[in-house]
């Protein structure tokens, strides 16, 4: 061992303590051959190696092949957990259930609440239609959300942020959606699932503008939206509501509502998260993690 | 110099570490923050971002393990690198995004970027994955465990 510059070395480091006194001079002689040894990499050291002649370098370069072999197996394995793990987060829950068909919708400065009866559990969820993010939330959890307040057991107040305006082709496709949902909610809402279908279809990957894209949906798109949504709950689109509707969209009635409902939830989550974000989930005025998965089940079990 | 490799092990470790987990524990943001930067065509952002925490983590454990230290050294510095280049574009191109480094990410304000020290942090953290290359014998290490069983045998 002693022989052997290596072990000597490794000895130093591992317990620096017991070699007192001949560690100033080890250390004097001691970088020099290390340097020239490490910094010429694997070939280097093999060099040294064959020079203290005690290993031989066939040998060192298997060894160093099983290593790195080791490192990309070690890899491999966490990133391939990682991707499990990342998967049962993100499933869709309950998928196939669909949109919520039971519940009604209505407008309350500029919140807008889902839920069929009066549960005692309620929620409030802050999102910005061309948010990607909020676009994952609603097509992960949408479907159990809709479950949950069509059995009674959720209320769901939406809060419609607009702070990605300028992430919008049109720059304000943010405020326009908003403002669509609340004409929708304040027309449609007493029609059960009216509201929760446009809501959906806005959020879905086929309908939501990319954050930065290059188009999104004009004020006749979102009509369009409307039309189908009420369509799919055997509405006319002929209809009364679905004419004030449109009127509501093409006159912009409801951009003051958007612009002081934006304002009340910037200062809420201000408050809350430091800052506006989404999408938030609130809980008893608490924010409520979304990422585990299972935080829904969890608020439903109580 | 072998206790600074390990000091420098150790640091790198734990800031890749702390960025990968942060990244994962958050994947929508994580792919917000890998859009935002607008270098991948959008089929690539999702798996960008679903891959990268868990290499950074990945990398972590090898570092902290002292298992191929070298290799290690060099995978930190290309992904640094290629952190460095991200955000470098980003500020050449006037996006006015946060780097994500460490979760969060995206859109900010205007003069809410904060490119230059994001650049100098990612520097800093690529002379010590330079130096794990320059200098990849450290104590506590799986390598140093079996470069010295070796000379034991011999």
């Amino acid at each position: 061992m002693a022989t052997n510059g290596r072990g000597n070395k490794g000895r130093q480091q591992g317990k620096p303590k017991p070699t007192g006194k001949p560690k100033p001079v080890s250390t004097a002689t001691g970088p020099p051959p290390e340097r020239t040894a490490v910094g010429a990499g694997p070939a280097g050291s093999a060099i040294r190696r064959q020079s203290v002649a005690t290993d031989r370098p066939a040998e060192t370069n298997r060894t160093q092949i099983i290593i790195i072999g080791c490192a990309v197996v070690v890899m491999a394995f966490v990133v391939v957990l990682g991707l499990v793990w990342n998967r049962s987060n993100t499933e869709v829950k309950n998928d196939g259930y669909g949109n919520s068909k039971s519940s009604v919708a209505t407008l309350d400065s500029g919140v807008i609440t889902i839920s069929n009866g009066a549960p005692t559990l309620a929620i409030d969820v802050y999102e910005d239609p061309i948010c990607p993010a909020c676009g994952n939330f609603e097509r992960q959890y949408g479907q159990q959300i809709a479950q949950a307040v069509d059995e009674g057991k959720l209320t769901v107040h939406y809060h419609l942020l607009t702070f990605l305006d300028s992430g919008s082709a049109s720059k304000d496709y943010s405020t326009r959606a908003a403002a669509a949902l609340m004409c929708a909610a304040s027309n449609l809402g007493s029609t059960p699932g009216a509201f929760a279908a446009l809501h959906s279809s806005l959020f879905s990957e086929a309908v939501q503008p990319a954050e930065g894209g290059s188009a999104d949906l004009t004020n006749d798109q979102l009509l369009a939206q409307v039309r189908t949504a009420a369509t799919a709950v055997n509405v006319a689109t002929d209809a009364a509501a679905v004419t004030a509707t449109a009127t509501c969209i093409t006159d912009g009635t409801e951009l003051p509502t958007v612009a002081s409902s934006f304002a009340t939830s910037t200062a809420t989550l201000t408050a809350l998260t430091g800052g506006v974000q989404s999408p938030v989930v609130v809980h008893n005025g608490a924010v409520v993690g979304v990422d585990s998965g299972s935080w829904l089940t969890d608020l439903l079990a109580g | 110099m072998g206790r600074l490799a390990l000091a420098a092990r150790l640091v790198l470790a734990a800031v890749l570490a702390w960025s990968g987990v942060a990244k994962a524990a958050d994947p929508t943001t994580t792919t917000v923050a890998v859009r935002a930067y607008s270098l991948f065509p959008d089929s690539w952002v999702s798996p960008v971002a679903t891959v990268l925490p868990f290499v950074e983590i990945a990398l972590a454990l090898l570092l902290v393990l002292g298992l191929a230290i070298r290799l290690s050294g060099v995978l930190s510095a290309v992904l640094l690198a290629g952190f460095i280049i991200g955000v470098i574009s980003a500020a050449a191109r006037g996006l006015t995004i946060d780097c994500g480094c460490f979760g969060g990410g995206g859109q900010v304000a205007d003069g809410q970027t904060q490119y230059l020290s994001e650049i100098l942090r990612d520097l800093g953290l690529i002379v010590l994955a330079g130096l794990l290359i320059y200098w990849p014998r450290s104590p506590l290490s799986i390598d140093a465990l079996v470069a010295r069983s070796q000379g034991r045998q011999a």
